[in-house]
């Protein structure tokens, strides 16, 4: 008797589970879904999102000392202008890791994360952010 | 920079997308919306950066993007991780067995030039030194938002007719380094 | 228009079975954009992403857009690989997989579908004998000797690539098929029991009154899963087993061979759907619709039945987990096969009481 009990179980647990599994499945069709459309829809990124970095060059005094604690040493200081002996960090983000210690270290404040995920690039010398591009981060365009 | 150069001269540039015959405009339009998809994950960007844009989230098959397994069914690699001596050579048979036309992203900054191991004895100086690369992401891991981008521009890319490469350089490609035990 | 033909008898036949034969096989290629098209979308939805939109209005173009650059790739030869057998093995999967659009009444639902526009177009009604599928006496013997041919056709695709995920693909998919042959063959001699015919017309007209799933319910639920084990589908798509062998016979294949492939697979998959709806479900039997859409119901009904069971295929493979070789094994040999002789003789009891109710005749 036990024997026909268990048969009876196992066709139950079978017919059961195919069941909830096709239930299950079918479901989720008419749920909403999460998805972000990306190009027409963005995400609210957070306050302290890790972007592209960027720098205010009427705040920044050029004292280095981003480029000395950079980890992966991806800022390079270079002369503000041509002759001028003023110093200005450039980044190269093909070596960045986004650690954020060179916005820690910032005495003034002057270079810090954006929102900016766009950067893409089709040569490597795309990804190097000279005092041009580091100036204004969230109006660069890539062609 | 790397083995991009030596595709540089075999790319058939044309300037404007206007100017296609129908039948190259056609073509070119299937290549940019179904973009097969060969996930060549190395390290924990494959996790981050690879499977979130798969995910229903970011979904990365609204463009066309279909995950296969076998490359010789793919059009688009992939990329995450550090290249190191050991791993360019399956990168180059996985980058040899996928059909022409054959597209590269290489994502995240140890694909692009080795990240925080670049200059180790192990690790090359990115992924471009084994195979051509069309697009490179940066981010440590990128965003899903940035892989999405990577593949617009791609598409952008292919519009241009700027990947439209047909055969390997007759000289055939760059010896690699053999003896990598240390 | 045409009206009248004037031909020799042998040359009608011949032009006759031409015309139905490629309406068929377009009606296929057509259905399995559909199917592929379908089952990313709702693939995608049961996992609540959105599956392709970018290409055409709700990606309705993205199959268009896989074709184009599937046949406009570069074809690999492996070198070595048997160069021809390699390049041949795929047009001959394709031309048994379509070889069973012509006996399925593909070709009844596309001419009588355009019997809406008879009162326009009065020589129309002419089309309606070009319909040959229903001449095939014995159509479902015949559908399930050209599948017999897909085993061998797979195991050799499988070994002429000489590549290890190709061989084991291969033989996997030579040991599920000619293992579920045997119970689907029961199952479908319990369906010839009840009707004492093989032509799928006489099958459907014999289910006026009630309709077979009524009447052998488990033959029902048999056929489906030895359908879904024929046709290599989730939860028995052992041979391609993406995460186990790369895409099992046919990982080798690139481009326009890999498309044939890909079609003879989803062919296979719609032409089950549709032998499920016309064994099972009455076919083309249902309410006629009202209007000058009354030539149109057989045609209506035959479809939806078949696209709700392509729908369930799946669903069944958004559903369920993938089973392992030897588990599929002993299924099949230990319960499967047991099932389908009891099923037989449960066909025989309910025929004799089908028969007296005078439900069937």
């Amino acid at each position: 008797m036990s024997r026909v009990r268990e048969i009876f179980n196992a066709v139950y647990r079978i017919i059961y589970g195919s069941l909830l599994a096709t239930y299950a499945a079918t479901k989720y069709l008419f749920l909403r879904r999460p998805t972000i459309e990306y190009p027409t829809q963005t995400i609210q990124f957070t306050e302290r999102y890790r972007g592209a970095l960027e720098v205010d060059d009427n705040l920044c005094v050029g004292c280095g000392i981003c480029a000395k604690v950079c980890p992966n040493t991806c800022i390079f200081m270079v002369p503000y202008e041509k002759g001028n002996p003023a110093m200005i960090p450039e980044i190269d983000l093909q070596h960045c890791m986004y650690c954020g210690l060179c916005v820690d270290y910032c005495p003034p404040g002057a270079i810090y994360h954006t929102h900016v995920v766009k950067i893409v690039g089709f040569k490597r010398s795309d990804l190097y952010l000279s005092q041009e591009k580091v100036t204004n981060v969230q109006e660069l365009e890539y062609k | 920079m790397g083995i991009n150069n030596i595709f540089q001269d075999l790319r058939i540039k044309i300037v404007d997308p206007k100017k296609l015959s129908f039948v190259d405009k056609l073509l070119v339009w299937s290549r940019r919306n179904s973009l097969w998809l060969l996930v060549f994950g190395i390290k924990c960007c494959a996790i981050e950066d690879l499977m979130v844009p798969g995910a229903s989230n970011y979904d990365f098959e609204r463009f066309g993007v279909l995950p296969r397994n076998s490359p010789r069914q793919c059009d688009l690699m992939i990329i995450t991780g550090p290249i190191t001596h050991k791993m360019s050579q399956p990168l180059r048979t996985l980058y040899e067995q996928m059909a022409e036309p054959k597209y590269v992203i290489a994502t995240g900054e140890c694909s692009i030039c080795g990240g925080p191991w670049k200059g180790m004895y192990s690790v090359l100086d990115g992924a471009d030194q084994v195979i051509p690369v069309d697009v490179y992401i940066p981010g440590c891991p990128p965003k899903p938002e940035s892989l999405i981008e990577g593949i617009i521009k791609l598409e952008e890319k292919i519009l241009k007719g700027e990947v439209r490469r047909k055969f390997l350089p007759p000289t055939g490609l760059p010896q690699l380094k053999t003896d990598w035990r240390c | 228009m045409i009206t009248e033909l004037y031909l020799p008898p042998f040359l009608y036949d011949i032009f006759k079975s031409a015309v139905a034969t490629i309406i068929a096989i377009v009606f296929t290629l057509l259905n399995v954009i559909i199917f592929i098209y379908a089952e990313r979308k709702v693939w995608a939805r049961s996992m609540q992403r959105m599956g392709p939109t970018y290409v055409g209005k709700w990606g309705s173009l993205q199959l268009i857009a896989d074709l184009i650059k599937l046949l406009s790739k570069e074809i690999i030869v492996p070198s070595k690989a048997n160069r021809v057998a390699f390049l041949l093995l795929p047009i001959l999967v394709a031309i048994v997989s379509l070889m069973i659009a012509i006996i399925l009444p593909y070709d009844y639902v596309v001419f009588y579908t355009l019997q809406i526009f008879q009162p326009l177009i009065p020589s129309v009604s002419y089309l309606t004998k070009f319909v040959v599928s229903n001449s095939f006496t014995a159509g479902l013997f015949i559908i399930y000797v050209v599948l017999g041919l897909n085993p061998v056709l797979i195991l050799l695709t499988g070994w002429v690539s000489n590549n290890k995920y190709t061989v084991v693909g291969g033989f996997r998919a030579a040991a599920q098929l000619l293992s579920f042959e045997i119970p689907l063959l029961v199952v479908i001699a319990s369906v010839v029991v009840l009707t004492n015919s093989l032509n799928l017309y006489d099958i459907v007209n014999m289910q006026q009154k009630v309709w077979f799933v009524i009447v052998a319910p488990l033959a029902f639920i048999l056929f489906l899963i030895t359908t879904l084990a024929e046709g290599e589908r989730t939860p028995f798509d052992i041979p391609d087993a993406e995460s186990e062998i790369i895409a099992g016979w046919n990982t080798e294949y690139s481009a326009a061979p890999y498309a044939l492939l890909l079609m003879g697979m989803y062919a296979r998959a719609f032409f089950s759907a549709t032998l499920i709806a016309i064994l099972f479900f009455g076919g083309w039997l249902g309410p006629t619709l009202p209007g000058f859409l009354a030539p149109f119901s057989g045609p209506f009904w035959l479809m939806l039945k078949t696209y709700f069971f392509m729908i369930l295929f799946i669903v069944i493979r958004a559903a369920f987990p993938r089973y392992r070789i030897d588990q599929l094994l002993s299924l099949n040999w230990t319960k499967l096969l047991p099932l389908s002789i009891v099923n037989l003789i449960l066909v025989v009891i309910a025929k004799y009481i089908v028969l007296s109710l005078g439900l069937i005749s």
